[in-house]
């Protein structure tokens, strides 16, 4: 038992991941309030958006109606996240060997990684789940059946999840591994495995329609069908909980036995290796920002983690100009809002590991190490925002001219995302991961960014919404439809350059810091 | 070449690791840097590669301090870490031709050293391949290959000889010597006292962040034996400090 409780501790700690510069009880303390501070914000978005959900919706909608839906998308959000990080704890375990010397079981050493996974994605359902239900309680008033299956469904809604995501985590690795180009083949797997669930999902509500929260709901439980047990339970079916509890506890079993197998047999997922003779590219010798910028575009390639979260940013978005086509023109409007929650450069130092050691011993400047992140940032986002804004025009026939407007903002945004995401990043690097999937994925500067990011964002939609009704049903001049995007430009202009001079000010203190 | 003039670093927490650290190593010097475990030696080749901040004393590189001419004086210089970490996307050729690119070396002048050291150390099939391929040794020759690359006027390494077979420690003893005839500096940190004797011309010794001896081979070792010398001196300390 304490063996399994010593794996458990040391997974579930590296899997939170949180270490800062400092050292001692005062670091301790820093890292503690660092999480603290992710999650609080955390809570804040789903609170806001659940209490939008349910002030949206008819007063005689059942509670459990919404529990479906915080459920389902829960389920959703875990296995997103379940599906990388058993293939980073237990298929790509960098530890193997080290555990394997150990004198411990490999079923216990499976044990405790399982259960830091589903320790660390417990968390997450927690705040899912608990969050909106406390905004229900409020709105809506409490019932005890409701805080039961909140409590219920928190903490037994990952088991699902993380079971599905890893076996298709294991999938993917074992296909890839046969191949070529492993990690490209295996990231391509997983991008069409996460726009197929966005997909399927964003198909649902558009077949739906509507967009009444009732409609919404139960499309959403077809999407997840255990969510109906979790309705039922809401509504005081103790039956339908039980069932729930069962089919999730038996599915955490399952996990046990189906983990520990292929464990034991990791060597399947061993990528084959390939001799290729090199071949010597001549020409003129690149400037040093060029360099650098390749380096930086590679390394967003190289695993297929920190690929997926890139693509999610900045291919998702395809799906709004379908699904959102009844909006007309604010489909434009939606582009500045998405790319709001989109900042490579908050892992840019992280992503360097211990090579950062390397990079600071060459003779590069700072300005030029900034200008290679933040250039790779706006490739991607400037890219995806020009075919955005292509579909949009040729798609949702969107009047060009309103094009370049958002554009700039789209620039401005991407500007300040960047910067900002850099200075936190360079302030507080977390060098020390065992693969990229932990340096990204576990790495909250997005949540702070969006905090000041995504409000503009939302503000440029909203008014992208309204300036296109029309004003007492005259539609309104193009000048007018422009004013959201140039003032979010404006805000977002403004946003960056006070970042920037902070960068300016203290990025190198900051960089000088790091090692 | 390199000069460093009270140097000190203390870690957050209050850790002393370096105490006015003064040593001086010009054109041509082979310097051996010796200490145990934790005495500092990593710290101080960190500081004056530009790695590590540190707020007391000065080091020159090329009369270029580390501090406020950052890049000219890493310009001048290549660092070798006792454990490489090399981007993991990269091959060995992408690797090479990316700090080739970064130190200006023009393309010519990278594809002829690149194919003269890989040939050295017998590295040369493996260069199209995937880095995370490598064993730790061959990662090792990669990141010497790239160091070389820009004929460097300072060659700083942390345990060059770690994870290096026989056939390569003794290349690179060879290489380390004729750059040394062709000026270069070079300043490395070892726990393997023979082969700083053998090749170097000033050792340094470095005990709980303090030099306690420095200064050209044959005197500090006079006829002993440097691994006698460092222990006798080990003991003389420890001595001190207890009384």
């Amino acid at each position: 038992m304490s063996n399994f409780i010593n794996v458990f501790k040391v997974q579930f700690l590296s899997g939170l991941m949180n270490k800062k510069n400092g050292t001692g009880k005062n670091g301790k303390k820093k890292r503690n309030v660092g999480t603290i501070v992710v999650y609080a914000i955390m809570s804040v978005y789903i609170a806001i958006i659940s209490a939008a959900v349910v002030f949206a919706s008819p007063k005689d909608t059942p509670v459990g109606t919404f529990l479906t839906m915080f459920a389902t998308m829960t389920t959703f959000l875990t296995l997103l996240t379940a599906v990388t990080e058993t293939k980073r704890s237990i298929f790509d375990a960098t530890d193997f060997e080290f555990l394997s010397s150990l004198p411990i079981r490999p079923a216990t050493v499976v044990s405790g990684k399982i259960m830091a996974i589903y320790a660390s994605e417990m968390i997450f359902s927690v705040i899912c789940f608990i969050v909106p239900a406390i905004i229900v309680s409020i709105m809506r008033g409490p019932t005890l059946m409701l805080w039961i299956t909140t409590i219920v469904g928190a903490l037994l809604l990952p088991a699902i999840p993380m079971v599905v995501g890893s076996i298709f985590g294991f999938l993917f690795s074992l296909i890839s591994a046969k191949l070529k180009h492993a990690s490209i083949i295996e990231t391509v797997l997983y991008i069409a495995f996460f726009i197929g669930i966005y997909g399927f999902s964003y198909s649902m509500f558009y077949n739906m329609g509507k967009g009444e929260i009732p409609n919404v709901a139960s499309s959403v439980g077809r999407l997840y069908p255990l969510a109906k047990f979790i309705s039922e339970g809401a509504s005081g079916n103790v039956i339908s909980l039980l069932i729930f509890s069962g089919i999730s506890v038996a599915t955490l079993l399952f996990s046990f036995i189906f983990l520990s197998f292929f464990y034991k047999r990791r060597g399947l997922l061993a990528k084959k290796s390939y001799t290729s003779k090199y071949s010597y590219k001549g020409g003129k010798t690149s400037g040093v920002k060029t360099v650098l910028l390749k380096k930086d575009i590679g390394s967003m390639f190289a695993n297929p983690g920190v690929s997926i979260n890139l693509f999610m940013g900045i291919v998702l978005p395809f799906v709004f100009p379908f699904v959102l086509s009844h909006i007309g023109e604010a489909v434009l409007g939606m582009s500045v809002m998405i790319y709001s929650m989109v900042a490579i450069t908050t892992y840019a130092f992280t992503l360097e590991g211990r090579g950062i050691e390397l990079l600071k011993s060459y003779p590069v400047s700072f300005k030029d190490i900034c200008f290679a992140k933040i250039a790779n940032h706006l490739i991607f986002v400037m890219g995806s925002g020009i075919l955005y804004c292509t579909l949009v025009v040729l798609y949702n026939k969107v009047d060009i001219r309103l094009v370049p407007c958002c554009l700039l903002a789209v620039f401005c945004q991407a500007m300040f995302n960047s910067t900002m995401g850099l200075l936190r990043d360079v302030k507080r690097p977390k060098l020390d991961w065992t693969s990229e999937v932990q340096a990204v994925k576990q790495n909250t500067g997005m949540l702070v960014i969006m905090l000041f990011s995504m409000p503009v964002g939302l503000l440029c939609f909203i008014f992208s919404i309204v300036t296109s009704l029309g004003i007492n049903g005259e539609p309104t001049s193009l000048v007018v439809r422009m004013i959201p995007y140039l003032a979010s430009a404006v805000v977002y202009f403004v946003m960056w350059l006070i970042v920037q001079a902070r960068l300016n000010n203290k990025g190198e203190e900051y960089f000088a810091k790091i090692g | 070449m390199l000069e460093i003039r009270g140097f000190s670093k203390t870690y957050p927490g209050g850790k002393k690791a370096v105490d006015n650290l003064n040593l001086s190593i010009e054109s041509g010097d082979i310097c051996g840097f010796i200490g145990r475990n934790g005495a500092g030696k990593t710290t101080t080749i960190k500081a004056v590669c530009g790695i590590l901040d540190f707020e007391e004393g000065t080091i020159e590189v090329d009369g270029k301090d580390i501090k406020v001419f950052p890049v000219e004086a890493k310009s001048v210089m290549a660092y070798i870490p006792d454990n490489p970490v090399v981007y993991a996307y990269m091959t060995g050729i992408k690797y090479l031709t990316f700090i080739g690119d970064i130190y200006k070396v023009p393309r010519s002048v990278q594809k002829e050293k690149i194919e003269k050291y890989a040939e050295m150390f017998e590295l040369k099939n493996a260069l199209g391949n995937s880095v995370t391929s490598y064993s730790h040794g061959m990662l090792q020759k990669l990141v010497i290959i790239g160091a070389l690359i820009h004929e460097p006027k300072l060659l700083i390494l942390d345990e060059p000889f770690v994870g290096l077979d026989p056939i390569a420690t003794h290349q690179l003893r060879q290489i380390f010597k004729q750059m040394c005839e062709e000026g270069t500096a070079i300043f490395f940190s070892t726990h393997v006292l023979e082969v700083a004797q053998k090749i170097c011309n000033k050792i340094a010794i470095i005990k709980d962040g303090r030099l306690v001896a420095s200064g050209k081979t044959e005197e500090i070792t006079k006829n002993d034996s440097l691994e006698d010398v460092f222990l006798e001196l080990n003991d003389k300390l420890v001595e001190t400090e207890n009384e």
